[in-house]
């Protein structure tokens, strides 16, 4: 017993390599944004936000208004 | 992946310290629940800390500038001494000055706020950063508007009393380790993306094109991994056969290799996937567990230096007649110096001037001692007296305190590492594994001449001791993470091992046993009447001995009452007598006293016209619960306690410690490190537990030096581990989950040869495919990890938490 009307015919022929080039492309593309991530990673490192996981999170709560003057002057 | 995100949140949650919760009080700023030790409390709110308050309190408030100008800058004035201030400061540039300060005080989230707002309190601060771990601020100032001893004068006005030490102290963590692990777990994902259609998908094999380039590029992901994230195993192998060692990285090392050989030929000569994405994962996992056994508490500094325990600067007397201060390695022999209350005498000296000093750094001794003029006195030692003046003797780096130390350090190199349960059975596995993996290829050559090569690479890649090598951090890591809930923090997870072959623990007594503060005064006799309390209560106050001031405290609930006084006689040594309101009182020891009844402790006695009416005793409180504890612990190992007291309460300590122990009382710290020598040569494994830098020397000799730490945890000896106080009950559970962890170890390390069994009878039958590994590897390393987790955590609920 068979099924066939429930077996949807393929829709593209994948012997045919020219319809899977765009596969080459995206992944030469996602490889190219993942490699920026593991870049921000490394320099998130380089940079010490592992030293300290506390006081960022407390820090972002308070008020900024003087604070960003010190800054600049910093 | 879950799980490493569930780790990774968990050390989160550890790396922060837990206040114990011993009240249900919540600070009225922060809502964290109150500890003791820093708690203030203001009207009708009670807040965990200064900080607290302040921020409150600034909050309700609308003023909020500060007059530096009030502060008291007396003990920090030595800080705006150039040549002082240039081994402090950071950074400077005319006026501007950055500076790191470590302020251990900071514990909460106010704490911050608090230290970070400094610049709305103070013109002068611009900017100030607080790194929560280190227990460190960043802080830059103009100078011209804020000294720096005034900076330091608002930080304790505020309750951050700050520490200085001229050698920088900022610890950095593993920053290298984390990279490889982010490289390594980059390219395991993407390989593994890469690899799957490979095991599911047929259609891959239709279009040659792609699979060709998706090999390829998994070969390219592999190559940083192995050159970069993997190279530590290469060498730390090298090492380790150079030296004739069979360590647990030789068989990794190989392991690696020929995965990446193998797999690299089978792609290079078409016939294969490879198995690059258990080689990426493999090393991922490995780093992993590398990464989690490296955690450190990053606030304690277990390396003390002594220079860490004096002070930076001395005034010294200049030619003027002035006191001028100059930095303390600057002292030279014939310096004349000034100290005030509660300074530390930092190099061996004359005294100058009759002295009351705390001996306690250097002894133990926690009684006061009494000085007279011209007497040598060693580097270490606290001032009672308001004023002191001392002649220097010799340079700071020659005192008794520094050649001890100096000796510590020189002995502590031939201390080898100690041998944990994979190297012991690293030296079998290499042999074995290469035995397993030249026999089965002999087979082969016999049956299928094609497929030996292939069996050999199989064997030596499924055995690759992954899960093998993940047991030990894993375990040893989630302990120390459970003892540091506990109040109980480890240097290293090399100290568990060393915990766990104990047999023979050492007491200090001051501090260790018994709590610092806390004499327990008692009364013996005749019940006293209030004018007797009364007068004893004065002739205390009159006179300096040490134990008159429990003695006052004691007896200060009695009202002062004025008293017609007579003579008071001192007499040296053995007591006084004091004519009051016409009775005449003889007060000292019991020949003095002519008492018959005699205490079996320290004690004072009291006579009144001839008569005696008793005695006083003085007794430092023990710990809670110590007898229970002692009591438990002389079942299974053998006990010594080291004092620097006498020998007063030595049948008290016998009955608390048993007839076994040993007691050794008036111990010099070369005396308690002799001992703890002569005991390591004995092949015992010793645990000794101290608190004061006299300890230090046996702390660092002892296999596992364990320093009790009452309220400033910031502030203790060098040692292998800081157990808080009201913790010490738990001693005896530490101890047994250290032994318990090396049975779940050894549990863990079977259930990975039960994987490795399963893998190489595949790889032995020869149908060792990319698919089974990729399988075996994670799932094996996961169950490991699993498996020591939930064994900690079932072992420390049955012992602790019930």
């Amino acid at each position: 017993m068979s099924f066939p009307a429930l077996i949807p015919p393929a829709t593209f022929d994948l012997s045919n390599s020219k319809k899977m080039s765009a596969i080459y492309l995206l992944i030469g593309v996602s490889f190219i944004v993942a490699l920026a991530f593991l870049i921000a990673f490394i320099w998130s490192i380089k940079n010490g936000q592992y030293e300290d996981d506390y006081s960022p999170g407390i820090r972002m709560l308070k008020d900024s208004k003087k604070n960003s003057q010190t800054n600049t002057k910093v | 992946m879950i799980f490493i995100i569930v780790i990774a949140a968990k050390a989160r949650n550890i790396c922060k310290v837990t206040q114990p919760e011993k009240k249900t009080l919540d600070c009225s700023h922060c809502h964290q629940p109150v500890s003791h030790p820093l708690a203030h409390t203001k009207g009708d709110n009670t807040y965990c800390c200064f900080g607290c308050m302040v921020v409150d309190n600034l909050l309700q408030s609308s003023s909020n500038e500060l007059d530096i100008s009030i502060l008291n800058t007396d003990p920090y004035t030595y800080l705006d001494t150039p040549k002082i201030k240039e081994q402090l400061l950071d950074f400077k540039e005319n006026d501007f000055e950055k500076i790191t300060l470590s302020l251990p005080q900071i514990h909460c989230s106010s704490c911050i706020y608090l230290l970070e707002n400094l610049s709305d309190v103070s013109a002068g601060i611009l900017n100030v950063t607080v790194n929560f771990g280190l227990k460190q601020a960043n802080l830059s100032y103009r100078s011209e508007q804020i000294k720096l001893s005034q900076l330091a004068a608002l930080l304790t006005h505020i309750g951050y009393a700050p520490e200085f030490n001229p050698a920088k102290t900022q610890r950095k963590t593993n920053n290298k380790l984390l990279v490889k692990m982010g490289v390594a777990g980059f390219f395991f994902g993407n390989t593994m993306l890469l690899a799957f259609p490979e095991y599911f998908d047929e259609t891959l094999s239709h279009d040659s094109g792609l699979q060709q380039f998706f090999r390829w590029l998994m070969l390219a992901f592999s190559l940083p991994v192995v050159l970069y994230s993997g190279s530590g195993y290469f060498s730390a192998a090298y090492k380790n056969l150079r030296a004739g060692i069979l360590g647990i990285d030789l068989p990794i090392a190989l392991g690696i290799a020929t995965i990446f050989i193998r797999s690299a030929y089978e792609v290079i000569s078409h016939t294969g996937a490879g198995y690059f994405d258990s080689l990426t994962g493999l090393i991922f996992f490995l780093l992993l567990g590398k990464w989690y056994q490296q955690k450190t508490y990053k606030n304690f500094s277990f390396n003390r230096d002594f220079t860490s325990f004096i002070p930076l600067a001395a005034q010294v007397l200049q030619p003027n007649g002035n006191y001028e201060p100059i930095p303390v390695a600057d002292l030279k022999k014939g310096h004349i110096i000034r100290l005030k209350k509660n300074e530390v005498l930092p190099a061996d000296a004359l005294s100058q001037n009759k002295i009351t000093l705390d001996y306690s750094y250097i002894t133990g001794e926690s009684a006061p001692v009494s000085k007279n003029e011209n007497r040598k006195i060693f580097a270490g030692a606290r001032v009672l007296s308001e004023q002191a003046f001392f002649e220097i003797l010799d340079t700071a780096d020659c005192s008794y305190l520094a050649q001890m130390w100096a000796q510590n350090k020189s002995n502590n190199i031939a201390q080898a590492a100690p041998k944990n349960l994979t190297d012991k059975l690293a030296p079998y596995f290499t042999p074995a594994i290469l035995l397993i993996a030249l026999f089965s290829a002999l087979f082969w050559m016999r049956v299928d001449t094609s497929k030996a090569i292939l069996v050999f690479t199989s064997v030596l890649i499924v055995a690759c001791p992954c899960a093998l090598a993940l047991a030990e951090p894993f375990a040893s890591g989630s302990l120390m993470r459970h003892f540091g809930k506990q109040g109980f923090f480890l240097k290293n997870t090399q100290v568990l091992e060393r915990l766990a072959q104990i047999d023979h623990l050492i007491f200090d007594k001051t501090g260790t046993l018994t709590q610092l503060k806390g004499i327990l005064v008692q009364w013996h006799g005749i019940k006293l009447s209030s004018s007797e309390k009364n007068v004893l209560s004065q002739v205390a106050q009159k006179t300096n001995h040490p134990l008159s001031e429990p003695l006052q405290r004691h007896l200060k609930s009695t009202a002062n009452h004025p008293i017609k006084w007579g003579a008071i006689t001192q007499h040296e040594g053995v007591g006084l007598t004091a004519i009051a309101n016409a009775d005449t009182y003889a007060i000292g020891t019991a020949l003095f006293v002519k008492a018959t009844e005699k205490a079996n402790t320290t004690a004072i006695y009291v006579s009144k016209n001839g008569d005696v009416l008793g005695y006083f005793t003085f007794n430092q409180q023990t710990r809670l619960h110590t007898k229970a504890v002692l009591q438990k612990l002389q079942k299974k190992y053998s006990l010594s306690l080291l004092s620097g007291d006498n020998d007063s309460e030595r049948s008290r300590f016998r009955a608390i410690m048993g007839d076994k122990a040993t007691l050794l009382f008036n111990q010099s710290p070369y005396q308690k490190l002799a001992y703890v020598k002569t005991h390591k040569r004995q092949q015992q494994n010793l645990l000794m537990i101290g608190d004061g830098l006299n300890d230090a020397g046996a702390l660092q000799q002892s296999d596992v030096g364990i320093s009790i730490c009452e309220k400033n945890i910031n502030f203790f000896p060098p040692s292998d581990a800081l157990l808080q106080a009201h913790q010490f009950q738990y001693l005896p559970q530490f101890l047994k989950l250290s032994q318990k962890n090396k049975l779940g170890i050894k549990w863990a390390m079977a259930i990975s040869l039960l994987y490795n069994v399963a893998g190489l009878s595949f790889a032995v039958a020869g149908v060792l495919s990319p698919l089974v590994c990729a399988i075996l590897m994670p799932v094996s390393s996961i169950s490991v990890v699993l498996f020591t987790g939930l064994w900690n955590q079932l072992q420390v609920r049955k012992l602790i938490r019930n």
